[in-house]
């Protein structure tokens, strides 16, 4: 009879502890407020039909992307979209052959969507077209994944409309290995009112975007803003310039803005150790020496991060991506006005020149390539497809939606483009712009460099400890693939 | 002598073969055209290959199985390439040679019987494992029909093989019952054999092959390079290593001590010695960061630990009027992670624990009280001693478990703030292996910073084992006795 009651017990405060952990996440929910970014992973899949001539010969095409549902789900949305086109295309060249497309589309991590591609081009079952990450074209071309497409580019008219610059990202070798399939800048974002507050009249930060532009307002003029602004107590400590909480490509601007090159004329990645002493004697003295940021700001904590940044009423300057506006005005500003506030608390330019580093303003883009697998059978039929959905009107309904940048020379007068007014007023900051190099060497090289960053915002290190900490973690990672200036 | 050593040898006793055994060899006029079968198909096109540019160099063991000569040399380079053509041949000859032995001796032993068994199944995986490479040679050949007969010879003749297997142990088994309760406790004890080696040994040693390579994102679509001790030469000399390692014996230690074991402890001996079902009740409150997810769990601690407006304990402080209210999971790292794995790791040496305080028969504290005990005298001199195996088992299992976990440390800090303040040694081997920021996967150097867990696991094991005599854990409770 105890034993039974005993039971009864455990059964019920099993059953009670486990509604407990049910409940749990609610609390979270309401804590996090990021509600947009927690999306269910669940692959959606679409397949297109297409009507055959006699005698033709349906080809079946699978195209992978990851995509933030539902903004960014034009990656492969449009592919679907151009499957139309393309067979029509090939009927009016006489060709019988048509193509049936099967698209899957998820939000996986880029880490585990890299490791999908190449666990299953290793299966022999890799999707026709992937859509990633320019700089995993280092990995994936080096390892053969990939088909080499420079010599049939020029058999598609639409692709003479990507902006120039953006190709040099689907570059390794001297080859081109995909299609530009958007792109992004990061600008620096300042506040309005904080530096009103500290005394700048309106005519002076409603030029801030022109004199950044022409490297009148340096990198160096930023922080002593940012540390007037701390000295003043206009912001608190720490709060003069945000970057973002966790390694990223943004870093690599850092570098070059003070000279860095990463690519030189062999293989090899390049380390140069002035142009990274100048990156981190200038975050150690930000972290450690004026306050103008905390020292553990590379904590790790994006909700934390964008919650406390979109108000723009306690950081002074933010360096972020221009898809991080959508994401303020949509997850965190809808009470205050939506986009509106932004537009008229926040102004934007490219990041500050580096007055003892190249003097010129900066950026950085990252986009996203269409490639093809060297699996595919039917590269031309692929190719053609990514050619159908790399026009105007496709490709501006995704920026549009997603927060992106144009690739198209043609989006620059394309009414639906010009009329979405962050987008356009952003695209310029494309003439600034950097990229991340194409190098299986690369991810290695990135992670020593942010340890030199993370080590010296702490105080672990000084800048100068910091270099020699990377350069022996560069060698001894990298040996002969790294050459260190 | 001998016979002593018969007795207590753990493995198949050998015993006296008196006579000879016809319906055992029955077994073996089975085996044996089936085993003929199946080392010309393997054997064949293998020495063919051996020798090269010979009048077989094209045949496959499929090709001569299902009765077809296919002029490929598709099909040869596939058999070729694939390492179980290796291994065919020579379980072949194993069990010729064991039916020749067989039949010289005229009787059959248990090795015969388990050997052909054994070996018969290897064949039939090497088999199964053929068959879709063959399949996709024939296809392009069109002789599908003559491959279907040809795979179900094959098949045919394995089971025959087996079935031959089965037979010979059976008469073995007749003759020599003793043998058949020797099967019977391996039998039993296979399930688990077969799951240790299939989950720990063959990883181990996949992890110990790929330590030596320097397989990453961008050579993973060519074979291993092997680089010797390369991944260990860069590990020792890691500028961070000392560090990663002191690490590591800090979690283990402080975790270990103040909660996996100290507030296990703490936990039993409390909640044994109140009320039964208020203790009940606490310990269930204690199993709670056990089983909730692990990424819920760790928001729950982040949030705890927030700046204003979000922390708890923050908000605690500002009802206190503290001015200073930073972000403690970066003041005070190692606290946190302490807690974090600590709450969880209590509970199971609580459960431990409690079963064997609650195992403790009550004539004994009865007794103690009797003679005037107090509750700490009674714990000290009754409970704690009677503890001492189940402390023992919960600090070893423990630090092995520790020292392998980082799921927390990754979810909570990811080896920060700075650098690497608290990263340990399964963090660095799961980041180089699987999390780079760009995606790019050192599976080589990864191995090898995983391979030094395993062998000082396996030390440690060996090390409690030894010392702290782990036989006498297995042997009867020693509470009981009493």
């Amino acid at each position: 009879m105890k034993k039974h009651m005993l039971l009864t017990i455990v059964t019920a405060l099993a059953v009670f502890s486990m509604m407990l952990v049910g409940c749990q996440p609610q609390t979270v929910t309401v804590t996090v407020q990021v509600p947009v970014e927690q999306t269910v992973e669940v692959p959606v899949m679409q397949t297109v039909e297409v009507e055959v001539p006699t005698g033709g010969e349906v080809v079946h095409i699978v195209a992978r992307c990851k995509a933030s549902p539902p903004y960014e789900e034009g990656r492969c949305n449009n592919l679907v979209a151009a499957v139309g086109a393309a067979n029509q295309a090939l009927a009016d060249a006489g060709d019988s052959r048509r193509i049936e497309l099967e698209s899957i589309q998820d939000d996986a991590d880029w880490g585990d969507y890299k490791t999908e591609f190449e666990l299953a081009s290793d299966a022999g079952e890799a999707p026709d077209i992937v859509c990633s990450g320019h700089e995993h074209i280092g990995d994936w071309a080096t390892a053969g994944y990939l088909t080499d497409i420079t010599d049939m580019i020029g058999d598609y008219p639409e692709f003479a409309d990507v902006i120039d610059s953006l190709w040099t990202a689907t570059e390794l070798g001297g080859k081109r290995w995909g299609v530009p399939q958007d792109a992004e800048a990061r600008p620096m974002y300042y506040s309005k009112p904080l530096l009103r507050e500290l005394g700048w009249t309106d005519e002076e930060f409603e030029s801030l975007d022109e004199r950044v532009a022409a490297g009148e307002f340096t990198w160096e003029d930023m922080l002593d803003t940012a540390a007037q602004a701390v000295e003043a107590g206009v912001v608190e400590p720490g709060n003069g310039w945000w970057h973002r909480p966790s390694n990223g490509p943004d870093f690599l601007y850092y570098y070059y803005a003070t000279g860095g090159e990463v690519t030189g004329e062999t293989d090899a990645l390049v380390f140069d150790q002035d142009a990274a002493l100048k990156v981190y004697e200038m975050l150690y003295d930000a972290a450690q020496v004026r306050n103008i940021i905390r020292p553990d700001k590379l904590d790790g904590d994006w909700d934390h991060h964008k919650e406390y940044t979109s108000k723009f009423d306690k950081v002074l300057f933010v360096f972020e991506g221009t898809w991080r506006w959508a994401s303020w005005h949509t997850n965190y500003l809808q009470d205050l006005g939506g986009e509106d506030y932004l537009f008229e608390n926040v102004g934007f330019a490219p990041i500050p020149a580096r007055a003892d580093g190249t003097g010129k303003p900066t950026t950085l883009t990252h986009p996203l390539v269409y490639m093809i697998s060297s699996q595919c059978e039917h590269p031309d039929l692929a190719l053609l497809l990514i050619s159908k959905a790399t026009v105007k009107e496709l490709n501006t309904t995704y920026a549009v939606d997603s927060g992106h940048l144009g690739i198209l020379k043609s989006q620059s007068d394309y009414a639906p483009y010009t009329s979405a007014k962050f987008l356009s007023m952003t695209l310029p900051l494309l003439e600034y712009t950097t990229f991340l190099p194409n190098s299986p060497y690369w991810s290695t090289w990135s992670e020593a460099y942010y340890l030199g960053i993370q080590a010296v915002e702490s105080g672990d290190l000084t800048p100068e400890e910091a270099v020699a900490v990377v350069v022996d973690q560069l060698q001894n990672n990298l040996g002969d693939n790294v050459i260190v200036r | 002598m001998s016979s002593t050593s018969k007795s207590t040898t753990p493995s198949l006793p050998s015993f006296e073969s008196n006579g000879r055994s016809l319906s055992a060899l029955s077994g073996y006029k089975i085996a044996l055209p089936a085993a003929a079968l199946v080392i010309v198909c393997f054997f064949l096109p293998w020495i063919a290959f051996a020798v090269e540019r010979t009048p077989f160099a094209s045949l496959t063991g499929w090709q001569i199985a299902s009765g077809t000569v296919l002029n490929t040399s598709e099909g040869a380079e596939l058999f070729r390439g694939s390492m179980f053509s290796y291994l065919a041949p020579i379980v072949g000859i194993i069990i010729l040679v064991q039916i020749f032995f067989a039949y010289r001796r005229g009787y059959v032993n248990e090795w015969d019987g388990l050997g052909t068994i054994g070996l018969g199944l290897v064949a039939l995986i090497v088999t199964w494992g053929q068959f879709p490479e063959a399949r996709q040679v024939v296809e392009r050949q069109d002789v599908a029909l003559q491959f279907q007969y040809g795979v179900m010879g094959v098949y045919l003749a394995l089971i025959a093989m087996i079935v031959a297997g089965v037979l010979n142990v059976r008469a073995v088994v007749k003759r020599n019952p003793s043998f058949g309760a020797t099967l019977g406790a391996w039998g039993f004890m296979s399930p688990a054999t077969f799951l240790v080696v299939i989950f720990f040994f063959i990883p181990a040693i996949i992890l110990l092959v790929l330590s030596m390579t320097d397989l990453a994102s961008s050579n993973f679509s060519e074979p291993w390079h092997f680089i010797g001790f390369e991944n260990f030469r860069r590990m020792f000399s890691d500028t961070f290593f000392p560090k990663i390692l002191g690490n590591t014996f800090r979690y283990v230690t402080l975790t270990l001590v103040f909660f996996n074991v100290g507030l296990a402890l703490v936990l039993a001996l409390l909640t044994s010695h109140i009320n039964r079902r208020a203790g009940f009740i606490f310990r269930v409150l204690w199993l709670l960061p056990r089983i909730t997810p692990s990424v819920v769990y760790i928001v729950m601690w982040r949030r705890f630990a927030q700046t204003p407006p979000y922390g708890i304990i923050n908000w605690f402080l500002e009802m206190f009027g503290v001015a200073r209210q930073p972000y403690w999971l970066n003041e005070m790292p190692w606290l946190f992670v302490i807690l974090v794995n600590g709450f969880v790791g209590a509970s199971f040496g609580m459960i431990i624990f409690t079963s064997a305080i609650e195992a403790i028969p009550n004539d004994l504290i009865t007794a103690a009280k009797v003679d005037g005990a107090s509750t700490w005298q009674v714990i000290r001199d009754i409970t704690l001693p009677l503890l001492r195996w189940p402390l023992l088992f919960v600090t070893s299992y423990q630090t092995l478990s520790l020292l392998v976990s980082f799921a927390y440390i990754l979810l909570l800090t990811q080896g920060g703030p700075g650098l690497f303040t608290t990263e340990v040694w399964a963090l660095t081997s799961y980041k180089r292996a699987l999390f780079t920021y760009f995606g790019t996967n050192q599976w080589g150097q990864g191995a090898a910073w995983g391979l030094i867990l395993v062998i000082i696991a396996i030390a440690a094991s060996i090390i409690y084992l030894r010392v702290f005599q782990f036989n006498e854990l297995v042997q009867e409770p020693k509470i009981d006795v009493l």
